[in-house]
Formats: structure tokens, C-alpha cells, sequence
């Protein structure tokens, strides 16, 4: 079973910018270029899978204010068999956010997933410049151990930071008078809606996001979405 | 005193005044100095104006980081609730993305119409006497008929959106202006990028008076964004880098498949309606593929053969295309017996899909396994899958476990992203019954999605047009005579024609399958076309030209690439060298190809 496993990423900045396709409703918040301070950080090689999960619910205890939907691929208390490795998923935001905060980690910013992702060169895909689905879990709605894809790390040997699962990230937005609360998710995942009004899904740019508006755990859990974490260095 | 705002790569220079106003942008590489005293924008905000000097210099400010630098300029009006950022980023290379951005703070908030336009564009030049090629109709034929053939008209399944290059009449230096965009909406209340309008522009009036509706809010969203770039290699360059940045966001391996790269060496594809004579003995009651192939001769050899053995007759009663080739003279066994003839003679076999049949117990899942079932049954070799646009995944999953090389093929293009790269063949169909010139998109955008083209009511003296535009595209062609019981054939010359057409086809196939070829480019001639073939290792180069006037005619192109020899290897004109430029005659109507060494 993976261990949690951490890169050190040393201190630089970037000139961060997003760009996305955009549906009705827009994307209201800062898509940069603007320049960015990241690291030192540690970041998590793998996303968290079930395994850590498991052990992180055992550690401490934790059980969500809402339970519904919470892990809801799960059985009796654990996930099936032979799915240790596989990134957990069917979390919530604060889910994430109070496994990270136990281990002494948070999540990561929008613009430092975006780097750990792309590297100083601030590649399109983790691997490089042109898309190689091979590289990556895209298609096919099935979730794959952590460590899969060895061939698609990013520059700083992070894993299936495009594809297998969208991931969370800390930044989270009230726009206009408090009327809309929403983040962003990063990395695609291995579902793709198959029309054209589908959420985007498969394999997604490093310098692209999805807005995915925050309602209420149970909506916010989903089957394709985990997360992985980070703690600031020296 | 302030100092002049300087961006410069080795390709570009982009100076600005202390005030925000443009003092030049240039094509360094060019020596000439351009673009003087253009202002970056105005606004038209709730029924007033807004010159750029209405808002106070701007504050600057400027970072980089290894791959770029970035400069920004904040423009903050002194009493409306209205900002303007705009953000200069400059790859250290050859390009400088002008970026707007438009933040209205109103409060409360309430997004109302807020009309930009830039200036820096609407009036961008070159030397002065410039060669203009528009995003919306890079190279204008008659109103509203586009010689560059977009890839749809439906921009939702389109990202085929090229730049406005602007250049010397030598079509060398100058500029190409992309306008970035991964949306296909275009909501005139929305904040976010408007690039859309600036990729639809037509012509040079919408150009020069373009005023672009967004609705800002309070963030500093992507309003416009024009990414320019400095040319020395004229429209081939600014093709070329277009075609680049597309292909960054498709994985092109199902093209690499070996298994499926049989299609790309056939050259004349037969669509036969089964209920017709062509290649059916009425009289047996029985598929007759000997008579078809003996017709097939004719033309030079047809290389695939579709069947059509449902529509129109399909609804009748509710029998269902599967039933159909279960219940059709001969069955499942007779189409297997046809495969095997045509494989026996080197000729592969297509079979329809016909998405829209699809009864009400049937789902993507079982419609999937009824077609891997008839493919297995039938060792048919493609799939021709109708008016359907995109597949889904599960469908290559299926058939590639059955049938390994099964090549699909649509009616029609396929929609962007994932379906392009799963349907690797789709026919170049048109509707219009004159279709020269013209060039379609998709075929230089992606030359590994092999095109044959075909329009099913070209009438006799348009077949010879249909040809042409083969030839000229240098694309393959689907033989289809019997239009669903309407005989429509084609005359012996033409038939005499096709198969010049693909002995020369397979010939240069290599050439003519490179993977950076440029459509239309500049001839200084009016009504005279060229298309340009660059072999991938640099052994040849081929100009396709077409003259849609009605005199012969003659051009002098610069060389695109070095040649010392000269060889007619299509059409009746002639070409020569002299002193670095190529020297062709072409006759009226006429497609004459030159192959330089």
C-alpha cells in the first residue's frame, strides 16, 4: 500500500495565467498573468488515495458535520478490495482540507498546483507540450492506482497531475455581493461527458481549470474528484 | 521624464509612449518601422466615448519569469467605475500577446453593454501596401462564398479559426494576429473573452470599424486577446504556426496506428447504392462485386468500395439495420463473400452505421455490439458512420477487438477534439454545384485526416469541378453515380480523368501527404489559386495551381523552398525557373502541378 510521499519543491516565481473553454455563466476571479511566489513547498507525489484515507479517518477520528455522500464507494466502513491505491475520491473540500490539516499539510493554491504541474518551463501537459493520452488515465471513467502513468510525471516527478481525477484546491471564491460560492478544479479526470453541454472532462491542460460551484457536500463529493497536499518548507 | 514602455523579442518591437499610447509596433526582422501613434483602445460605456487619453497614464508595472515577461499597464478612469488592464506578454521569441482585460466596479453590479475596440488592430499595417488575409475569409472569393472552406459552418464543432496575417506583397514580412480561444459561445453578456467576434471578421470594413460587445464585471477577465506575432515566412509561417498551437491540444497516435494506415495509400473510393444495378445483378438477385470492380477499372481501380443497403428504404416497417443485412439477398454470408473477392483484387470494404436508426430498446452500449457483431461477421474493413459526428469511446474499444484496422469514416467532418482524433477519415462533402476554387480547412490544418471529396448532386459538367478540386486539394475521391436510385455518371473523359488523377495521387502520395502543407497561397493573380506541398524530409516540393479565370494565365511565385529543377507532373500549362522565382502558365479551368527539386 503507498505511503504518503513528498517532493521538495524550491522557492521561485512564475508568471501564472489560465485560460479555459468557457461556458454560460463565466468564471468570476483572477486568471492572472500576474506573477506568483511558489515553494519551498513539499508536495505530495500522489494524490491521497483510499489507503490514506482509511488510515487518516482511523488516526483521528474525523467524521464530517454532513456525512451524506461522504465516501460513497466505500463499504462498511472501508473501500473495496484491492482499491487501496486508488485516489480517494466522493470527498468534500473540507474533507481534504481536515486530512491535510491532521498530517500538517494544506491543500495546495490554484497557482502552486499550476506549477508543480508544469514546472519553471510552465508546460501545456505535465509530460510536455503536445497531448499523449497514453501518458495519462483519460478516457474510460475507471480510476487508477496513484502511482500509474510513470511516463506522464510532471517536471518535479509528481503523478497523474493530468487526468484519473480532477483535484481540489484551496482557492475558493464569493463573487459579486456574496452571490455565487465556487472554486476551481485542476487536472481533468477519466470521465468525460459525452456532449457537447458536459462539464469538461479527460485529460485537461495544466493552465486550464474548471469552475465547479460549492453548494453543499453532498453535491461536492464526487466520483471523480480528489485532491492531493502540500506543507510549506524552509 | 517618463520613459517609452519597450516589449521586444528578435521578431517584434512594441513600443509605447509614457501614456499608454503605441509610438510602434514593428517587425524588427524587416528593418521598417510600423504601426506609429495607434491608441490600444477605446471604450463606448453607458452612451459615452472613451478615448485612451481620457484615462490617466497608466501604472506600470513588470516582471518575468524563464519563459516570459509580462508587462502591465493599468489604465484606472478617473470618475467611472471602469479599468482597463491591458498586459503585454512576450514569449522571448517571436510573438507579444496583447491582452485586454475590462473590469467594471460598479455597484451594485450590474453588467451592462460595454463596447472595445482596438485600435492597434483595426487599423495594423505592414509597409502600407499590404496583403490582408481575414480570420473569417482569409482569402475572399465571391460574397459570402469562402475559398478557404472553414470546417463547418457551425463554429460549435470548429476550432479551425486562423489568424489575420498581414504582410508584403512578397507575402514575406509582417504580421499574424491570432485571437486565442477555446470557447465557441458567444453571449454578448458575458465578461469573458470576445475573441470569438474578432475570428468571425470577413472583411476589411469589420476590421478597420470592429466594436466589440462585452459586458465586464468585477473581475479583470480576458475581454480580447491578440496574439501577433512577427513573420518572415509570409501566410506559410502564419499557417504553419496556427496549425502548431492546434495540434498541442490532440493526441494524433490513432493516425500513427499502423493497422489503419491502409487508407491513406487509396486514392478512389466507390459509394454504391445496392438497390441499383451498379453492383447488384437484379436479375440473379444477388451482390454482383465483379461488375462493380469491372466499372471501378474504368476510373483507374477503386481501392474501397462502400455498400448501402438501407436508407431509403429503412422505416418501411420496423425492421432495423441490423435486420436489414440479415434480410438482404444473400445475408451476412453474401456481404462476407464480397469482402473476400474485393480483398482478393487488394479492395477494402466499408459497411454503413446508421446512427439515427435506433430503436427503442437499443442503447450506446448495444448499438456498440451490434455493430462489432456485423463487422466480425462480415470482415468488413471500414465503417462508414453516416451523418454522425463523434463516436463514442466504447465504439473503437469494441471494434478494434473484433476487427483490428477497422478504419471509421463520416459523412461529414468530425466535430473538434476527441472525435477528430478517433474518426481519422471523413469525406470533404460540399453542396455547392460549383465547387472551385476552394480549399478546405481541415486538409491543411490536418493532413493525416485524409479527406476524399464528393459532392452527391454535382451534375455532369460539374463532375469535371469535382475533379478539379480533387486534384488541386490533392485529395482522393469518392466515385458515387447512383444517388439512392437517381443514376448520375460520369463521362468517359472524366472517368479517364480520376484515373490520371490517382496514378499522379499515388505517385507523389508522399509529397502530397506531408505534414505542413499551406492552402492558397499568394499568387498576385487574380482568379489564380495555388495550394503548396512541402515533402516532410526536404527532397521536393509541389505547387498545385488552379485558374478559375477564363484566359490562361500567368504567375511568378517566389520559391518556397530552394529548387534547381522543374517538373510538370499534372495539366496541360508549364513552369520554369528563373532567378529564384517559379514562372507557370496555367490554362483556364485547369489544375497544372509542378514538382521543384
Amino acid at each position: 500500500m503507498l505511503e504518503m510521499d513528498f517532493v521538495r519543491v524550491p522557492r521561485d516565481s512564475y508568471i501564472f495565467r489560465v485560460t479555459h473553454r468557457i461556458m454560460e455563466g463565466d468564471c468570476q476571479m483572477e486568471h492572472g498573468p500576474v506573477l506568483r511566489q511558489v515553494g519551498p513547498i513539499y508536495a505530495m507525489k500522489f494524490a491521497v488515495t483510499n489507503g490514506m484515507y482509511r488510515r487518516f479517518l482511523k488516526d483521528s477520528g474525523y467524521r464530517p458535520r454532513d456525512p451524506e455522500g461522504f465516501l460513497r464507494h466505500w463499504q462498511g466502513g472501508s473501500f473495496p478490495a484491492g482499491e487501496e491505491d486508488l485516489p480517494v475520491v466522493n470527498v468534500s473540500r473540507e474533507d481534504a482540507k481536515a486530512f491535510a490539516a491532521f498530517y500538517g499539510c494544506r491543500l495546495p493554491s490554484e497557482a502552486e498546483w499550476q506549477y508543480l504541474a508544469g514546472g519553471p518551463n510552465k508546460l501545456r501537459w505535465p509530460w510536455g507540450n503536445l497531448l499523449e493520452r497514453s501518458f495519462c488515465n483519460g478516457e474510460g471513467g475507471r480510476l487508477q492506482p496513484v502511482d500509474s502513468h510513470p511516463e506522464g510525471v510532471s517536471p518535479f516527478g509528481l503523478y497523474n497531475m493530468c487526468g484519473n481525477c480532477w483535484e481540489w484546491v484551496s482557492d475558493e471564491f464569493y463573487d459579486g455581493d456574496l452571490q455565487h460560492r465556487f472554486t476551481v478544479l485542476k487536472g481533468g479526470c477519466c470521465w468525460r461527458g459525452p456532449d457537447y453541454w458536459h462539464a469538461d472532462g479527460g485529460p485537461q491542460p495544466n493552465d486550464s481549470h474548471l469552475k465547479m460551484h460549492l453548494i453543499g457536500p453532498a453535491m461536492d463529493r464526487c466520483a471523480t474528484v480528489g485532491f492531493r497536499c502540500v506543507k510549506d518548507g524552509e | 521624464m517618463a520613459e517609452r514602455i519597450v516589449v521586444e523579442n528578435r521578431a517584434l518591437r512594441l513600443a509605447l509612449e509614457p501614456d499608454g499610447r503605441v509610438a510602434e509596433l514593428s517587425n524588427i526582422m524587416s528593418g521598417l518601422f510600423s504601426n506609429r501613434g495607434r491608441e490600444l483602445f477605446r471604450l463606448r460605456y453607458r452612451g459615452e466615448e472613451l478615448a485612451q487619453g481620457d484615462f490617466p497614464p497608466p501604472e506600470v508595472s513588470r516582471c518575468r519569469d524563464s519563459t516570459q515577461e509580462l508587462v502591465t499597464l493599468l489604465f484606472r478612469h478617473r470618475e467611472l467605475p471602469l479599468e482597463m488592464r491591458v498586459q503585454l506578454i512576450n514569449d522571448l521569441n517571436c510573438s507579444i500577446s496583447v491582452l485586454y482585460q475590462l473590469r467594471d466596479h460598479s455597484r451594485p453590479a450590474r453588467p451592462a453593454q460595454t463596447l472595445l475596440r482596438c485600435p492597434l488592430l483595426a487599423e495594423l499595417e505592414f509597409s502600407g501596401d499590404d496583403l490582408i488575409r481575414l480570420p473569417g475569409d482569409p482569402v475572399p472569393g465571391e460574397p459570402g462564398r469562402p475559398v478557404l472552406r472553414p470546417v463547418r459552418e457551425s463554429s460549435v464543432n470548429s476550432d479551425a479559426k486562423p489568424p489575420l496575417v498581414v504582410t508584403d506583397r512578397e507575402d514575406r514580412y509582417g504580421f499574424s494576429v491570432l485571437f486565442p480561444t477555446l470557447s465557441d459561445l458567444n453571449n454578448e453578456g458575458a465578461a469573458q473573452n470576445r475573441n470569438m467576434d474578432l475570428c468571425r471578421i470577413e472583411t476589411l470594413e469589420q476590421l478597420r470599424g470592429h466594436w466589440l460587445a462585452a459586458a465586464p464585471d468585477d473581475s479583470f477577465a480576458d475581454t480580447v486577446e491578440l496574439l501577433i506575432t512577427g513573420l518572415e515566412g509570409g501566410w506559410e509561417e502564419a499557417f504553419d504556426r496556427f496549425r502548431t498551437r492546434w495540434e498541442s491540444f490532440y493526441d494524433l497516435s490513432e493516425y500513427r496506428r499502423e493497422d489503419l494506415g491502409w487508407f491513406s495509400r487509396c486514392a478512389v473510393h466507390n459509394f454504391t447504392f445496392l438497390f441499383g444495378s451498379e453492383g447488384f445483378d437484379l436479375q440473379a438477385g444477388r451482390i454482383d462485386p465483379e461488375k462493380l470492380l469491372r466499372q471501378g477499372e474504368e476510373f483507374g481501380g477503386y481501392d474501397t468500395v462502400t455498400i448501402w443497403n438501407q436508407y431509403p428504404r429503412l422505416g418501411v416497417d420496423q425492421r432495423s439495420q441490423w435486420e436489414f443485412f440479415d434480410q438482404f439477398p444473400g445475408g451476412r454470408a453474401a456481404i462476407r463473400e464480397m469482402a473476400e473477392l474485393l480483398h482478393s483484387r487488394g479492395v477494402y470494404l466499408f459497411l454503413p452505421y446508421i446512427p439515427w436508426d435506433r430503436g427503442e430498446e437499443e442503447s450506446t452500449g448495444s448499438m456498440g455490439d451490434r455493430l462489432a457483431e456485423l463487422i466480425a461477421d462480415t470482415d468488413a474493413d471500414g465503417c462508414q458512420l453516416d451523418t454522425m459526428n463523434s463516436i463514442p469511446e466504447s465504439f473503437r474499444r469494441k471494434l478494434d477487438r473484433v476487427r483490428p484496422g477497422l478504419v471509421f469514416t463520416s459523412q461529414a467532418h468530425p466535430a473538434k477534439g476527441r472525435a477528430l482524433e478517433l474518426i481519422t477519415t471523413s469525406w470533404d462533402e460540399f453542396w455547392r454545384s460549383r465547387p472551385m476554387p476552394e480549399a478546405d480547412i481541415l486538409r491543411f490544418l490536418c493532413p493525416r485526416h485524409i479527406s476524399p471529396v464528393i459532392s452527391r448532386w454535382l451534375r455532369e459538367e460539374d463532375k469535371t469541378l469535382l475533379i478539379r478540386r480533387a486534384e488541386f486539394s490533392a485529395a482522393p475521391i469518392v466515385i458515387w453515380q447512383d444517388v439512392f436510385g437517381r443514376w448520375m455518371p460520369y463521362s468517359d473523359a472524366q472517368k479517364a480523368e480520376v484515373a490520371r488523377w490517382k496514378g499522379v495521387y499515388l505517385k507523389y502520395r508522399e509529397i502530397f501527404q506531408c505534414a505542413r502543407p499551406t492552402p492558397l497561397i499568394p499568387t498576385g493573380r487574380q482568379g489564380l489559386y495555388c495550394n503548396l506541398f512541402p515533402a516532410d524530409e526536404g527532397s521536393g516540393c509541389i505547387y498545385s495551381l488552379y485558374n478559375a479565370a477564363e484566359e490562361a494565365a500567368e504567375c511568378s511565385l517566389r520559391l518556397r523552398r530552394p529548387a534547381e529543377s522543374l517538373q510538370v507532373i499534372l495539366g496541360d500549362g508549364s513552369g520554369r525557373l528563373e532567378e529564384g522565382r517559379l514562372v507557370a502558365v496555367v490554362q483556364p479551368g485547369e489544375v497544372l502541378q509542378l514538382l521543384t527539386r
